[in-house]
């Protein structure tokens, strides 16, 4: 329903939606300035994204570290999500099933863990194990590790949410048409959850590409990635090529993102 | 198989409970086959519970389930040779309507010419061919209860058990399908149990009606008997309208109430009861009638149509008469009751 | 029509019609059967969690009772040192450094929640107002920054408070910070990047309450000549304060943790738990006591989803 509503709130609104744009303005209009310096319009390039793909003697981004690690990045992403998807849409169906009374909470309370511990606790989780098992020593099989165990869960939260909407007599439906619990779940359930699937997979995806912290604290100088790369250029200072990567890396998460709205957007149903 | 017999279903001795409430107590029942039998009762009497079971959706705490001579008391809902509609039909979304009706015979893996022969063969009889490529919610609510009949009907079932299955149909298409289905029913041959509340659904479709109430089965038989010779205030007041008349004492046939005597064919196994008439069975006199007359006043008159709706107080009762248009009907005016011995019923409780 | 109809039902058993008991084994061989395949499906995640989540976390509790070594290996001692030192008490005396991390870190999140809730509302409010095609786009406008990588975000911000951009020169000449330097690094641009990054996980969580709102009750309490507050603490208020607190417990949990945005705009001085843990496990390499940090901030996390009371913890 459509509401009368006051001047103000359409103009908080937008401005407020324009103050979670504005850094991300910022760094897209200086990654297309063509000066080193802030602050002055010197004209429109695209020398800095040209820079990020030819090296240069002045360039502040070394192309083969940039290329490593855009590598790294998107490695780790499919990696990760590949598993943290199959093993979260299995949590989801596992998690409709009858659960004994006394197991419920405690398993709540564990798959919900990863979503409410701030991301610098998992990471020192990692680093803890590691102390414990060498195994996990930094390096690109620790991150995918870390990276699944904080992924895992919201594949299984935004499955999870998509199969209640199924009916308990949908299942039951099937069962007396013959179907055993296998095919229940691949010839009633998972036909209706497909778009969920896809939509944590890519939210996972997007969890991965953003991560840093736990990253930092699990990656070796050989399995950098991109975010790690630009936060170590920040600290040396700021740079148009990093302007230019930033910008590149936010279209990128714009795609994602309004894919991932469009699989998830409601649609009419029964 | 030992069809020999020919019972289909039958049931002996069902116990349910649900946490503290005793949803079935001690239910036995037997449907001979080709039978069209109805479960009928107030919402929570366990009519679905029961059939739930008998599906093998719920198992029972105690007591035994036989679907055509087999214990199938523990196998579970996808190896019995029962089928449901559901109350809200629970049709596949995903699905479209050819492969709702073929879901059942892909889950047993007949061939695929057999698969496409049996369930054109069902969407004809249904009439639902035409809507071969929808998908559910495309349909209209009468469609989707056909294509659930249908999904359920070609897995040729030994006994198909309807939940419900009009409660979402408007009131005109519900009598259609009641007569749709009454005709399929007595085409295929198939035992057909129907749970519902529906007292006018239930006194239509069905050769066996058994009334529960509170996890029993209270009475069962024919409509005709279930309405005409109910054996409970329950199932007298449950069937229809009927007036119950206390009884305070009993001498030989006469029974002595609040409005009067009445006599009796037989002579009741208590002392004090309850007597039950149908309002249709009351006639109205304009004068004293010369055996079992009430006297009373007329304290409302509804008009419906074909007949007059009186409410009649006779000293401190009031009764429901179904009166022909053409009788003196005005309000407060005095006219006289007949209860034909005939038309009394003596309950048991 | 039956012919030749497959016998489908061979697992009963003909005893049990005598036995209710065996019934009984019946009625839990079934639904343990489902149990048991529900298990199965949820077992491989859980076990991951168990092993890389739980297990890691048992660690790190046991890590914090520890102590460190000359060359900053891990010494298995047990001992409250960690938190002592944690308290203040060091080699030194004492000294409320921590404490003053701790305090400020608290701090800086309740104050960042409140902003971003304050921010949320009208946002919701206004999304949710929109036809219905309109509102799925916003929706997605408000997810693409909290999806954009934190790191850029800040990026972001330190261009904005760079000395060289429009807005620092502008504060300098109003005379809020001396000519020629940046907004950043200091606590007002920390706390404009938090309330950035955190802002789409308070809305987010508000939306659907605030779409799912019955403004029958609104126009109840305006049919009561209620005031618009009055309408909005007795009308609006009670509908949508699950939503509420599941932002604010979405708003809090990484503003209490987080690292990346103190990093790069607070400066070397500006110290939060996030960064202190950080120290701890890095540059410091006195993983013990790094340990112990975790834990305190894992019993502030803890004390704070108890706070939000029963309601919150359904509300997640």
């Amino acid at each position: 329903m459509i509401r009368r509503q006051h001047w103000s709130l359409p103009l908080l609104g937008w401005a407020t939606l324009g103050f979670l744009y504005l850094p991300l303005l910022a760094v897209a209009v200086c990654s297309v300035n063509d000066s080193r310096l802030l602050g002055e319009w010197h004209g429109f390039t695209w020398q800095w994204y040209e820079r990020l793909f030819v090296d240069l003697k002045d360039n502040r981004v070394d192309s083969t570290a940039l290329f490593a690690a855009t590598r790294n990045t998107i490695g780790l992403a499919v990696i990760s999500t590949f598993i943290s998807t199959i093993l979260g849409t299995m949590l989801a169906f596992g998690l409709r099933g009858r659960w004994p009374k006394p197991l419920t909470a405690p398993v709540m309370a564990v798959v919900m863990l990863p979503v409410i511990t701030p991301d610098i606790i998992l990471a020192a989780a990692m680093v803890a194990l590691r102390q414990v098992w060498s195994l996990f020593d930094t390096g690109f099989f620790t991150m995918v590790i870390g990276h699944v165990t904080f992924q895992v869960s919201f594949v299984a939260l935004v499955v999870h949410a998509r199969l209640s909407h199924i009916s308990a007599a949908q299942e039951e439906a099937a069962r007396d048409l013959y179907a055993s619990h296998w095919g229940v779940i691949m010839r009633v359930m998972l036909p209706q959850v497909t778009t969920a699937i896809v939509a944590g997979a890519m939210l996972a995806f997007t969890l991965s590409l953003d991560d840093f912290v736990i990253s930092f604290f699990t990656a070796s100088p050989q399995s950098t990635t991109l975010p790690l790369l630009i936060q170590a250029s920040i600290r040396r200072g700021i740079s148009p090529e990093i302007h230019a990567l930033s910008t590149l890396i936010l279209f990128a998460t714009v795609a994602l993102v309004l894919g991932v709205t469009h699989l998830t957007r409601p649609r009419p149903t029964e | 198989m030992t069809k020999s017999d020919g019972t289909s279903v039958s049931v002996h001795a069902i116990s349910k409970r649900f946490a503290t409430t005793e949803v079935l107590r001690q239910v036995s029942l037997t449907l001979p086959r080709g039978i069209f039998a109805t479960l009928l009762g107030p919402s929570g009497c366990g009519k679905t519970t029961l059939l739930r079971i008998i599906a093998g959706l719920e198992i029972a705490d105690t007591g035994t389930v036989h679907v055509s001579g087999q214990d199938v008391t523990t196998v579970p809902a996808h190896r019995r040779p029962v089928n449901t509609v559901f109350q809200q039909y629970a049709l596949f979304p995903h699905l479209s309507v050819w492969e709702n009706v073929a879901f059942g015979l892909r889950s047993r893996r007949m061939p695929e010419a057999d698969i496409t022969t049996r369930s054109n063969r069902v969407m004809e009889m249904l009439h639902i061919g035409e809507l071969a490529e929808r998908r559910p919610d495309q349909l209209s609510g009468g469609q989707r209860q056909r294509v659930a009949v249908a999904r359920a009907l070609v897995n040729e079932p030994e006994v198909l058990l309807l939940d419900e299955p009009l409660s979402a149909l408007d009131a005109k298409l519900r009598y259609d399908v009641q007569v749709e289905l009454r005709r399929l029913q007595r085409q295929l041959g198939t035992t057909f149990l129907l749970v519902t509340h529906d007292q006018d659904e239930a006194l239509s479709v069905s050769d066996v009606v058994m009334v529960m109430n509170h996890g029993r089965i209270v009475q069962q038989g024919s409509p005709r008997e279930i309405y005409d010779y109910p054996t409970s205030r329950f199932v007298a007041d449950f069937l229809g309208a009927a007036n119950l008349i206390p009884v305070n004492s009993v001498n030989g046939n006469q029974a002595n109430t609040v409005c009067g005597h009445l006599h009796l064919d037989k002579t009741p196994t208590w002392n004090t009861g309850t007597l039950a008439i149908r309002p249709e069975r009351i006639l109205v006199h304009s004068q004293a009638p010369s055996h079992n007359g009430f006297s009373g006043i007329i304290r409302d008159a509804i008009f419906r149509g074909d007949h007059v709706d009186l409410h009649v107080e006779c000293a401190h009762l009031t009764l429901r008469v179904r009166a022909p248009t053409t009788s003196v009907c005005g309000v407060g005016n005095r006219i006289y009751l007949e209860l034909p011995t005939t038309a009394l019923l003596v309950l048991d409780d | 029509m039956i012919d030749g109809h497959a016998p489908l039902s061979r697992a009963g058993k003909k005893s049990t019609s005598e036995n209710p008991i065996i019934i009984q084994a019946g009625h839990l061989t079934t639904t343990r059967a489902a149990t048991v395949k529900s298990l199965l499906l949820a077992s491989g995640a859980l076990l991951w969690l168990l092993v890389f989540l739980v297990l890691p976390g048992l660690i790190v509790a046991a890590l914090a009772f520890a102590s460190r070594g000359d060359y900053g290996q891990v010494l298995w001692t047990f001992g409250w040192d960690n938190f002592v030192r944690l308290a203040g008490w060091g080699i030194f005396g004492w000294s409320a450094d921590y404490l003053i991390i701790i305090a400020r870190s608290l701090l800086l999140a309740g104050t960042c929640t409140i902003l971003a809730l304050l921010l949320a509302l009208p946002v919701a409010f206004f999304i949710a107002n929109q036809p219905i095609r309109w509102r799925y786009l916003l929706l997605a406008l408000v997810t693409i920054p909290f999806c954009t990588n934190l790191v850029i975000r800040t990026y972001g911000w330190i261009l904005l408070c760079s000395n060289q951009m429009p807005p620092a020169k502008f504060a300098a000449w109003l005379g809020w910070i001396d000519d020629g330097t940046g907004l950043a690094p200091s606590a007002f641009a920390v706390t404009i990047g938090m309330v950035n990054a955190i802002l789409p996980f308070a809305v987010l969580p508000l939306y659907p309450s605030i779409e799912r709102l019955d403004w029958s009750l609104v126009e109840a309490a305006r049919d009561n000549y209620a005031s618009r507050w009055r309408t909005f603490r007795h009308a609006i208020l009670p509908q949508i304060s699950p939503g509420l607190i599941s932002a604010s417990i979405l708003t809090f949990i990484p503003s209490i943790g987080m690292f990346v945005v103190s990093d790069l705009l607070g400066g070397a001085k500006y110290m939060l738990l996030g960064n202190l843990i950080q120290q701890q496990f890095g540059a410091s390499r006195d993983w013990p006591f790094g340990a112990a940090i975790c834990v305190v901030l894992i019993i502030m996390t803890l004390i704070g989803l108890w706070l939000m009371g029963r309601r919150g913890r359904e509300a997640l």
